[in-house]
């Protein structure tokens, strides 16, 4: 049989990695390192996501794919270590879905003088939403169980600029620049 | 004739065993294909499960071939998305089932007395099902109970049975029982990721 490479469907991805040591218990000889999240175009991409571990102290450089939707891990042909890894699947989807997120913002272009008016997506119901930049008149307002954040504001005079959303959850923080220019 | 694909993970057992000489094989053969084995199959992945995952979908296969990789696939070391092909009559020994319409068939008619397979929280509720990573608060909320009903406060009902048809659906799944003869399997496909950059 014939490997056809598939060229057309190009899938670029960045990972961001969240850090897991010292929050997930080890299992004999396995240390949980930190998870690697798949974004596309600054969303986050699938429900699978990567945990890097290290093995007798060595930071390995495969990864146990987990299915984080389901809560579990993919892939692992060994039953017994399969078994481990089933235990510490939920403490790791724990932390995920602890971390609050900012959905996908695009950088803006306005008019002087124009108020702007802007929604933007926030996940997992975070505890603190911010938002600090160089907007007059600024005005947000968290509508929690829409999960939507209202930005309002007039650009000042300045050409071009960027404000910041900051969310909080626990120690969590997530933090998103938004770029900005005035025509 | 049907046409359905199954992706394999740089280094995961499809990977590094060629079911183009081997055809699939369930991890446990052995075991008996009931509804709670596919129940248990797709919403909590059990090992000791006698069915083999296929998806309609080619791009659900190749998020399974790219993301549940032991290593990020690249050009040079690709992740597998195999194409397979059932004609009509099927191989022998096989069955090719619709996990959606096997879960739905045991599932009681409304007078039956016992719990539900659906949910009892709001119209938002299935959102959190469907993607419990960005919307998971959705299966937090108060069930909410008729004045003078309230009991203990609590989240709506969950049924396993509602979990399965929603992760089939998500992956366009299809189940196979029994052996995928090597011949139904008609090509490979290389994916990997562009262009990666760890943040």
């Amino acid at each position: 049989m014939k490997h056809i490479v598939d060229n057309v469907n190009k899938l670029e991805l960045t990972f961001k990695t969240i850090d897991l040591e010292g929050r997930v218990p080890s299992t004999d000889a396995i240390e949980f390192l930190s998870v690697e999240e798949p974004y596309r175009e600054g969303r986050r991409y699938s429900p699978f996501v990567r945990v890097r571990y290290a093995l007798n102290g060595v930071k390995q450089d495969k990864a146990f794919p987990m299915d984080v939707d389901k809560g579990i891990f993919l892939s692992i042909d060994d039953d017994a270590l399969e078994e481990k890894l089933r235990k510490i699947a939920p403490k790791i989807v724990e932390i995920l879905n602890s971390i609050p997120e900012i959905g996908q913002v695009y950088d803006q272009t306005w008019s002087v003088d124009k108020e702007i008016d802007f929604k933007v997506p926030i996940s997992n119901n975070p505890d603190i939403v911010s938002v600090h930049g160089p907007l007059l008149g600024l005005y947000y307002n968290w509508i929690k169980d829409d999960g939507i954040l209202e930005i309002k504001g007039k650009p000042s005079r300045q050409t071009s600029g960027e404000f910041t959303i900051i969310v909080k959850k626990r120690n969590q923080e997530t933090k998103k620049s938004v770029s900005f220019e005035i025509i | 004739m049907s046409i359905f694909y199954r992706g394999a993970g740089v280094d995961t057992y499809w990977h590094l065993n060629n079911p183009t000489e081997i055809g699939f094989t369930a991890r446990a053969p052995e075991v008996a294909p009931t509804t709670v084995r596919l129940i248990q199959h797709i919403s909590r992945g059990t090992n000791n499960s006698p069915f083999i995952s296929l998806s309609i979908s080619y791009a659900v296969a190749r998020d399974y071939a790219l993301l549940s990789s032991l290593e990020i696939p690249t050009p040079s070391k690709p992740a597998y998305v195999y194409e397979i092909e059932f004609q009509n009559p099927l191989p022998s020994g096989i069955k090719v089932l619709d996990p959606v319409k096997e879960v739905a068939q045991t599932l009681p008619l409304p007078p039956t007395i016992g719990p539900a397979y659906q949910h009892d929280g709001s119209q938002e509720f299935l959102l959190g099902v469907v993607n419990p990573r960005n919307m998971g608060h959705f299966l937090m909320q108060h069930s909410q109970q008729p004045p003078l009903g309230e009991g203990t406060p609590r989240p709506p009902n969950l049924s396993l049975e509602l979990e399965t048809l929603v992760r089939a659906l998500r992956d366009a799944e299809i189940l196979v029982y029994g052996t995928i003869p090597a011949t139904c399997v008609v090509n490979c496909f290389d994916v990997y990721v562009d262009m990666p950059l760890l943040e």
